[in-house]
């Protein structure tokens, strides 16, 4: 069966069809609100920034140019954005509270510690600059090609490579220090 | 591929192929294959990649998706629905008042173009397109014209002047018209 591809369904987005509008936001939004969940960690503003990603998508329609990028690229550029902005006006993250220990101070059990260890990780990359972030969620977590990313970005690949070195440097520096990646 | 491009590889996208350049990870598995220190590299890296494999969202993160959806169909078919009201009155105004508004009243047409035909005859006179010095006068007339209207209004004006000295005579008359004035004083 013929599927309709992103790029048809946005055409039609761009003059008014509500259906395709659906269809895309049922192919689009599980893995933009990833993004943008792993963007701002436990953020209340995230169903925010979702929600002005897909009205974007709606009144902005006609702005995409599918000569330059995939529908997918093009949503998570309009969410890099916004969380960039937002990142802006806000104070930096409250490292503290997302970091505070809920163990009790007991000895964790393997299940437990595996949580810890998830925590940690998310922890590590919700300490990585912005960009680094971005860069890193999109190329690993988003699956987007190195192109895609830097696109996203609006960088080079070399640039893009180099965002990604740094970010993974820090990631194994940040989680060194507790456990160890051995 | 050389061990250069390969370390950078490692280093900016891992060492899970799947996430390698498309166009370069043959060469780069390839590469792996053939060489020690590749595999070495790939070793160190691997913890890393392992942490961030199993890395899933925390539950407060994950959305509810389908509320999502429809809030966001909600949303645009208001959207939508304005976007018709604001057609629609946009329509209706484009339509009759444009028309009126076009044909001015005829008598303030006529007033406005008497008015605008005067101001021009004035401007021609005081300033004639080719300038001569024998009207050099018609300019500096006008500029003279608020002095003399301030010289004529302050000559004509009647200003109230208050006689100081007559009223103070008028009070010594009524102060010794007093009989005991001498006895009230201390």
């Amino acid at each position: 069966m013929y599927e309709v591809s992103d790029k048809e369904l946005i055409t039609q987005v761009a003059h008014g069809c509500r259906d395709a509008y659906r269809q895309l936001l049922q192919r689009q939004l599980p893995a933009v609100s990833r993004y943008v969940a792993r963007m701002l960690g436990q953020a209340a503003e995230t169903e925010d920034i979702v929600q002005e990603v897909f009205l974007r998508l709606w009144t902005q329609a006609q702005r995409y140019d599918p000569a330059l990028a995939q529908v997918s690229t093009w949503l998570h550029k309009i969410a890099h954005n916004l969380c960039i902005d937002y990142f802006r006006k806000q104070q930096p993250l409250d490292f503290e509270a997302h970091s505070k220990d809920e163990s009790g101070g007991s000895e964790p059990d393997a299940e437990h510690r595996s949580d810890i260890l998830q925590k940690d990780v998310r922890l590590a990359l919700l300490d990585l600059p912005e960009r680094q972030r971005s860069a890193l969620l999109l190329c690993h977590f988003q699956e987007l090609s190195n192109k895609e990313a830097a696109a996203v970005l609006e960088i080079s690949v070399d640039a893009l490579e180099s965002l990604l070195a740094r970010a993974r440097r820090r990631l194994r520096s940040t989680l060194e220090k507790p456990h160890g990646l051995d | 591929m050389d061990l250069t491009r390969f370390t950078r590889i490692i280093e900016a996208y891992g060492s899970q192929p799947g996430h390698w350049p498309a166009d370069e990870r043959a060469a780069a598995s390839r590469f792996a294959a053939a060489h020690s220190t590749a595999r070495q590299l790939l070793e160190q890296h691997s913890g890393l990649d392992k942490y961030l494999h199993t890395q899933t969202l925390a539950a407060g993160e994950e959305l509810n998706l389908s509320r999502l959806e429809a809030t966001l169909l909600a949303q645009v078919a208001t959207i939508e629905q304005l976007a018709n009201i604001n057609q629609q009155a946009s329509n209706n105004s484009a339509t009759a008042p444009t028309a009126q508004a076009r044909q001015p009243r005829p008598a303030l047409a006529g007033l406005v173009a008497l008015l605008a035909g005067t101001l021009d005859h004035f401007i021609a006179w005081l300033l004639p397109a080719q300038p001569q010095p024998a009207f050099i006068w018609r300019p500096a007339l006008l500029a003279a014209l608020p002095l003399i209207a301030g010289l004529l209004i302050g000559g004509n004006l009647q200003l109230d002047e208050l006689d100081y000295t007559d009223t103070w005579e008028d009070e010594v008359t009524l102060l010794a018209l007093v009989p005991d004035a001498t006895e009230t004083m201390p």
